[in-house]
């Protein structure tokens, strides 16, 4: 979960592996003040999420062309072609949208979620998703 | 909205797993911190037996409701570890090192 969102949003293996090294180190640090499950799921998506959009926003990271190559995913079922398209143009995304569209597809998270989790009205949350999904329509067709 | 489009962008960002090599770095650096902060707490255990003992002595019950506490603490804990194992399979390792890490400190003392 945290590093599929660290890969997804930053777009470098090295940088979703750094992420989630920070995350987890800061989350056995404060898992006593974790009372449940859902806390605990609900702690690491912010802190990831919201890690990668400062990052994003800091200093992006540069993927390598190792990078490229290997964020080919070969398991991909369907259209592995198309999957990589979308990732590729997901990336391209501004940091908000980007993170708004990984929550909503990769964790399954509805908008009202999403907006908890970012601190985002539920407005703002809906609007990010469907310009973004207009963007990749656009470059689809 | 497509219905295609989401489907396809569901398959495209469906959850990835780090490599084994970076899960077998972040487990080492995790138990690592985990021994390093258990051996420091194991300093003050004994004071904490040791007031507990008078808090008890005196009819508070003070040492009863400290390891309930703990107890508590530690139930919740390994619940959320199973919790997330499920949503992060290649991290269970992770998990299960510091429970039973958790697990030592608490029979161990």
């Amino acid at each position: 979960m945290v590093y599929s969102l660290g890969l997804r949003i930053l777009r470098s293996r090295a940088a979703a592996e750094d992420l989630t090294q920070d995350v987890f180190m800061q989350f056995f640090q404060r898992i006593t003040t974790l009372d449940t499950p859902a806390h605990g799921r609900h702690w690491l998506r912010q802190v990831a999420t919201h890690r990668a959009i400062d990052q994003l926003r800091r200093r992006p990271p540069l993927p390598t062309s190792e990078d490229v190559m290997s964020l080919v995913d070969e398991t991909d079922a369907g259209d592995p072609l198309l999957a990589n398209r979308l990732r590729a143009l997901i990336g391209n995304l501004p940091p908000h949208p980007r993170a708004v569209v990984v929550l909503r597809y990769q964790e399954d998270m509805d908008p009202t979620e999403i907006g908890e989790l970012l601190d985002m009205p539920l407005n703002t949350v809906k609007s990010h998703l469907r310009r973004a999904l207009e963007v990749l329509r656009g470059h689809l067709t | 909205m497509s219905r295609d489009l989401e489907q396809d962008l569901r398959q495209a960002l469906r959850a990835v797993n780090p490599s084994p090599e970076f899960t077998n770095r972040l487990l080492a650096g995790i138990t690592t911190q985990r021994r390093a902060a258990t051996s420091i707490r194991r300093l003050w255990p004994r004071q904490t037996v040791a007031a507990a003992s008078v808090l008890v002595a005196l009819g508070l019950g003070w040492g009863a409701y400290h390891h309930q506490q703990r107890e508590r603490a530690l139930q919740a804990h390994v619940e959320l570890i199973k919790a997330l194992a499920i949503t992060s399979r290649s991290l269970d390792r992770a998990y299960q090192a510091v429970h039973s890490l958790d697990t030592d400190k608490v029979h161990g003392g």
